[in-house]
């Protein structure tokens, strides 16, 4: 029964990719990499009962954590083509001016 | 009772792994990306939770850890799926993604995004982005954090 588990969730898998392939906007990606992440989640939670593992949901919940904190990441530098924020980037202005995204 | 644990724990993961199916359908043909946040959602809350809440049903809250951490994870994606869902749709709705509907008009009914004096955080970033954009404009001038 863990096993259809795990099939299901691969093609969650699947079809995430597929949208994170395609997707028109950069926020489809981001959506899609999110439910990505949460899938992978509970693969992993699920492969630890398959084969027996008790230390699988360790890494899973740390995945959790890891997932969360990637995709604020990715918003923000997104939004503001600098993982520190608006200010910041104004301030790095001067020195590096052609390496600006946006 | 353990045949009746079984079949319950059975259930659920199916279940659980069912929704994930289908949010990962909706998550490909929904036409918009507000409406594949509302598919991805699903598996967030239903899927996740009823897979780990047949898992739990596996384990036992016992004296090894194994169903407690994985309450833990429940709880940890029930916190941050909601807040990353919300994170996302604010910024997408600020980069002027108009959300989809049937008839082709979009819905009149916006979020408090056209009115910068209700929400002080879009006010704020607004007038940041506006400063560095005077900033691009004027780029010898290296004052410019007038905004914060």
């Amino acid at each position: 029964m863990i096993t259809t588990g795990c099939l299901l969730v691969l093609m969650t898998l699947a079809l995430a990719l597929l949208r994170a392939v395609r997707g028109p906007t950069v926020y489809d990606r981001i959506v899609a990499v999110n439910a990505f992440g949460t899938m992978t989640v509970l693969l992993l939670v699920l492969l630890g009962f398959l084969t027996d593992r008790p230390e699988f949901q360790d890494i899973a919940l740390l995945y959790a954590l890891i997932n969360f904190a990637g995709t604020i990441a990715v918003l923000k530098f997104v939004k503001y083509s600098n993982l520190a924020g608006p200010s910041a980037a104004a301030d790095h202005r001067p020195r590096s001016e052609g390496d600006r995204i946006s | 009772m353990t045949l009746f644990l079984d079949i319950l724990s059975w259930a659920c993961i199916v279940t659980g792994g069912v929704f994930c199916l289908l949010s990962g359908i909706g998550l490909v043909r929904l036409p918009d990306v507000f409406t594949r946040m509302h598919a991805a959602s699903l598996a967030d809350t239903l899927g996740a939770g009823l897979v780990l809440l047949g898992l739990v049903l596996q384990a036992g809250v016992g004296a090894d850890l194994v169903g407690i951490k994985l309450i833990l994870i429940l709880v940890f994606l029930l916190f941050t799926s909601p807040v990353a869902t919300h994170a996302l749709a604010h910024a997408a709705l600020l980069d002027g993604l108009v959300p989809w509907s049937r008839d082709g008009h979009a819905p009149k009914a916006r979020l408090a995004s056209e009115d910068p004096d209700e929400d002080g955080f879009l006010a704020d970033t607004r007038d940041d982005r506006s400063a560095a954009e005077a900033e691009t404009d004027a780029l010898p001038s290296p004052v410019g954090t007038e905004a914060r």
